[in-house]
């Protein structure tokens, strides 16, 4: 092979250094990550010392989610199944664009509240987990908490489905409902178990 | 939120088309109630709310598909 002029070598040289740097910087949140989801902890970033800048969530955002999370009445716990990006192509396997998206908004909305906690599940480690939980269709979100009954989130929960994502996190804390107490007793007579789908979009 | 028997998913339907052929969905919000068994709805033997109706059209969807016989539950309690 030819050898390149010095000029091309050093801009070459430059170029990988900013991949190593990338990598670096990914590899954190990513090692952060599995470890989570291996350990089953759902430790958050902040509390193992881990800082992942927010950048999907803008102030303004973050400050409404804060205000809004002064309402839990108590902890809510939000599981990400999720699967990570490979750098190869396995036949039969479906990427999933959303995943990462998913698990760093996630993590942005967990540094909002000490009560809103989040654990990533990798459903390439924990299929298992991810079979019990009857989840079937990537991302997916599961919130739980005080409330009775189980909600999910399938798909990246953006433009407006942000707000439900955040309003359903209150109610499932426990938080007062605006049901009205004759629906909420013909709820409790349900005689088997239900599944409901609402279809909708970000927009 | 008032009852165990209960499992909501909110689907970003533009990430699952597959999901939105089964349901033959054309529109958007639509509410599907299914029974639930083995961990997923059975398809077809559900009943849809469409668009944003209140509180009264969907607690008859619910309680309708919640009426019937729980497969899991022994027949003698």
């Amino acid at each position: 092979m030819a050898a390149l002029p010095s000029s091309r070598r050093r801009v070459m040289s430059f170029e990988a250094r900013l991949a190593i740097t990338n990598l670096r910087l990914s590899g954190t949140g990513l090692r952060f990550y599995r470890r989570a989801a291996r350990d089953g902890t759902g430790e958050s970033p902040a509390a193992a010392g881990v800082s992942l800048p927010p950048v999907l969530l803008r102030e303004a955002d973050r400050t409404a989610v804060r205000k809004h999370f002064e309402d839990l009445a108590g902890p809510v716990s939000a599981t990400v199944y999720s699967r990570q990006e490979s750098p190869l192509v396995v036949p039969g396997r479906t990427p999933c664009q959303t995943c990462p998206t998913t698990e760093a908004l996630l993590r942005e909305v967990e540094a909002l509240s000490d009560r809103f906690n989040v654990e990533i599940r990798d459903v390439d480690e924990a299929p298992d987990a991810a079979r019990d939980a009857g989840v079937h269709r990537l991302p997916a979100i599961e919130l739980t908490g005080a409330a009775k009954g189980r909600v999910r989130f399938l798909g990246l929960p953006d433009g407006h489905e942000f707000g439900s994502l955040i309003t359903a996190a209150t109610w499932v804390s426990g938080a007062p409902l605006t049901l009205s107490g004759e629906a909420a007793e013909q709820l409790a007579t349900l005689r088997r178990p239900v599944h409901v789908k609402v279809f909708t979009t970000p927009t | 939120m008032v009852s165990p028997e209960v499992t909501t998913d909110i689907v970003m339907v533009q990430e699952f088309p597959d999901l939105a052929r089964t349901y033959s969905v054309s529109s958007v919000p639509l509410t599907v109630v299914e029974p639930l068994e083995d961990g997923a709805g059975l398809v077809g033997q559900g009943t849809s709310v469409l668009g944003a109706r209140g509180e009264e059209a969907f607690l008859s969807a619910v309680a309708e598909v919640g009426a019937g016989a729980n497969p899991n539950q022994d027949p003698a309690s």
